[in-house]
């Protein structure tokens, strides 16, 4: 008779948990990896607004758009890395903050679409990315596994363990 | 039965109807209702012509109408709108019904779509026909005087045989439904035919082991609410719900609609106009490829009601059948006068076909008087006067002695089918073996190749017969067993789940869900009208900032809104998802073609690497 193993009892919401907590990740990184090279294509030793344009031989305006999408989604990236981690200790707010950035992250790439049209950044097609990125993201947070996943958090925060029904450890 | 007979039963089971403080109409006779009215009658395109003057019209001139003509409509009026003077009087003397506190308004229940919506239906209601505003103040008035010459309670009843079943319809007329103009409901109109049944049965004499024709009870009960029909508004006798004293049920009535409700409660009714139809529909079919194919979270309450979020499209009313006002039935505080029989059939009944009240030409109906128990309000026969059964879903359904003699019946039948298909089953069986020898004996048989074919078609065909007679023995099998089952079942009293016929059961709102404060309630009441002022100032001030102003303003008032009604997360999850409806929209628009490609080259490469998986397997 062959030794029975004991496989280490997986509940049923880690998957969906560390899948969403990926993708958080991957967006996040990819988010300043983007934001970082527009950042680098402004010139280092410029100091005042009006000579980004002549250093980069560009209207002001186009600056300015190109500064807001740096400035937008470099926060966002970031806050999407403390929300990704928050999300893997299944945070009780966690879900929700992550549902709001990903709002932003729309809303951001939304308003260059249909606002800044004649952008820089919309013209080179990074948006689209990012919006398709975010898309995936959102379908992805708001699955009935990973919702779920989150609705057995107690209201300070803490995670409780759901019954599995396998008489594994409570 | 005889008539008297009839009275018997009807007067043994009548309900119990407890309204709400502050009704001002309670079921009356119809004989002082039609003395005070007057009897028009139009035809299309054309004004109203009086037939007969309120003080002289009777029940008999009601039976005796002219219907030759085509397009030609009855209507009685009930009132004359009071005069200034009367009015201001009216107002002076102060009001003598008991005063209605509301509690938490019908639009704090409900999103900003439904007040939309209801706007537009406020002041669609202005270019509708509909009952002046101070016709509720004259019924009231004219109601109160027919009270003081004779204070009665009355209600019509009648008796129905139908499939077994012995019905007892409760008819009640009320002068005036005020549900609008006093309870911030849906309509107003003059006259309300309200009604009840309940549906008894032949038991079985168990201790003489045989049936009584006397032993009848009630099994089901039906009340009548608004316009629906069918399994929903019935419920089993003892279902829990039902509210008894002794053998009487207890019946809520909405205020001022009178509809009837087996809880009390504040019900919570939405009227769907006709032209949101289609968006509820098409609501309906993307909420359910959401939930299904995307697998999108829809929330624990509507998991099984796709069709929930389409709500926002209906204009919301509340129902109050609070039950805290006037009792009228046996050992409450007023009791019934005895009943008018409504067998035969009276001529004001059969005959008139018209409206009781008031004709408002409104489009929607909502503000036209109903036409008599008898009749709809296009002079079609109501379904619940000619298929009382079948009205309440009680036609697949038959009485419990009758329920279990057809089940004996049924297994009778089953078991002469079994032996059928076993006779047949041998009788196939040596046919197909017999095939099978010659089948095998034609084998290579050059000179017998067209019978060896032939004979292996008729194989092919003989096997599918006798596979579907297998089939049917089988499944027979498994009917029969659970026909004894149910027969056992029955026999030991069990009728099967209360509620199982139920698919949306009409519940009260619970109290969490009124408690929404006052401050929450102004602002449900006052949102629309401020954001539409909003907007027309935006318009007006600031025409280059209209577009982003306006996703400000209703970002803020969805914001304070969903502050109020606790439902911050909903509103996050909803504009996240929307805009992420608007980017796939982007996307798609914007990348047709790409996007086509990329499609077809996943779906390659998914075949490519399942095809080659199985190749090196």
């Amino acid at each position: 008779m062959s030794a029975q193993i004991d496989k280490p009892h997986h509940p049923p919401y880690q998957a969906p948990l560390v899948l969403a907590t990926g993708l958080l990740i991957a967006q996040s990184l990819a988010l300043l990896l983007t934001v970082s090279f527009v950042a680098l294509r402004l010139q280092p030793n410029i100091i005042a607004l009006g000579e980004f344009s002549t250093a980069m031989g560009l209207p002001a305006d186009i600056v300015l758009d190109i500064l807001l999408f740096v400035a937008a989604y470099g926060l966002l990236a970031v806050i999407g890395l403390i929300l990704a981690v928050a999300l893997g200790f299944r945070r009780a707010t966690a879900w929700l903050l992550a549902m709001m950035q990903q709002a932003g992250v729309l809303g951001v790439a939304l308003y260059f679409h249909f606002a800044l049209r004649d952008s820089l950044v919309t013209s080179w097609g990074i948006i689209y990315f990012i919006m398709a990125s975010s898309i995936v993201v959102v379908l992805y947070l708001n699955t009935a596994d990973l919702r779920l996943a989150f609705r057995a958090v107690t209201s300070d925060g803490t995670a409780t363990r759901p019954s599995t029904g396998r008489g594994g450890a409570q | 039965m005889s008539i008297s007979q009839d009275a018997i039963l009807l007067r043994s089971y009548e309900p119990i109807i407890r309204f709400t403080k502050g009704e001002q109409f309670f079921p009356m006779d119809v004989t002082p209702y039609v003395r005070a009215c007057s009897l028009w009658s139009q035809l299309p395109d054309q004004p109203p012509r009086l037939l007969v003057q309120e003080g002289k019209l009777t029940l008999e001139a009601l039976a005796n109408l002219d219907y030759d003509t085509p397009g030609l409509r009855y209507f009685l009026k009930f009132i004359e709108p009071l005069n200034v003077g009367e009015m201001a009087v009216s107002k002076f003397q102060g009001e003598e019904d008991a005063p209605f506190a509301s509690g938490p308004g019908r639009l704090a229940r409900v999103g900003y779509i439904s007040r939309l919506v209801d706007a537009i239906y406020r002041l669609a209601l202005l270019a509708r026909g509909r009952v002046p505003g101070d016709t509720a103040a004259a019924a009231a008035l004219s109601y109160r005087q027919v009270l003081a010459e004779h204070t009665h309670y009355r209600y019509f009843g009648r008796v129905v045989r139908q499939q077994g079943w012995i019905v007892l319809q409760y008819w009640y007329f009320y002068a005036l439904n005020n549900w609008r103009s006093r309870f911030s409901g849906a309509n107003d109109h003059e006259s309300d035919w309200e009604m009840v049944c309940i549906y008894l049965a032949e038991q079985p004499d168990l201790e003489h082991g045989a049936h009584s024709a006397d032993c009848f009870r009630p099994e089901w009960i039906a009340y009548a609410s608004h316009d629906y029909s069918g399994d929903d508004l019935r419920r089993r006798w003892d279902d829990p719900e039902i509210q008894k004293e002794g053998d009487h049920p207890l019946i809520f009535a909405g205020a001022g609609s009178h509809a009837s409700y087996f809880s009390q409660g504040e019900y919570l009714t939405e009227l769907t106009l006709p032209f949101t139809a289609p968006l509820l529909r098409a609501s309906a079919a993307v909420q359910r490829f959401w939930g299904r194919v995307l697998r999108q979270y829809t929330g624990e309450e509507s998991r099984h009601r796709f069709d929930q979020y389409a709500s926002i499209f209906r204009i919301p009313f509340v129902d109050y059948a609070r039950g805290d006002g006037l009792s009228i039935g046996p050992g409450q505080e007023h009791e019934w006068d005895e009943p008018v029989l409504l067998t035969p059939v009276p001529g004001w009944v059969s005959n008139y076909r018209g409206l009781w009240g008031l004709y408002t030409s409104d489009p929607f109906s909502g503000e036209d008087a109903p036409a008599g128990p008898m009749f709809n309000r296009d002079e079609t026969v109501r379904r619940a006067w000619y298929d009382p059964v079948g009205w309440a879903g009680l036609d697949k359904v038959a009485p419990y002695v009758e329920t279990l003699r057809q089940v004996r019946a049924e297994q009778d039948r089953l078991r002469l089918r079994q032996q059928e298909l076993r006779t047949l089953i041998a009788e196939q069986t040596a046919a197909l073996n017999g095939l099978g020898i010659r089948f095998e004996a034609t084998r290579n048989q050059p000179h017998l190749v067209a019978l060896h074919d032939e004979l292996s078609k008729q194989i092919s065909q003989q096997s599918t017969e006798l596979n579907e007679v297998s089939a049917e023995l089988s499944t027979n099998h498994g009917l029969l067993d659970a026909l004894y089952r149910y027969e056992e079942a029955l026999t030991a009293g069990d009728r099967g789940p209360l509620r199982a016929h139920i698919s949306h059961a009409h519940t009260p709102a619970p109290p969490s869900e009124r408690g929404s404060g006052r401050l929450a309630e102004f602002w449900a009441a006052s949102s629309v009208g401020l954001m539409m002022v909003v907007m027309v100032l935006l318009a007006y001030f600031l025409p280059q900032y209209l577009g982003g102003g306006l996703v400000i303003t209703i970002a803020l008032f969805a914001f304070i809104e969903a502050g109020f009604r606790g439902r911050f997360t909903r509103l996050v999850t909803s504009v996240t998802i929307s805009l992420t409806v608007v980017a796939a929209l982007v996307l798609i628009g914007k990348f047709y073609w790409e996007l086509i490609v990329l499609l077809v080259l996943i779906a390659g490469a998914y075949i490519l690497v399942d095809n080659l998986r199985e190749f090196f397997r």
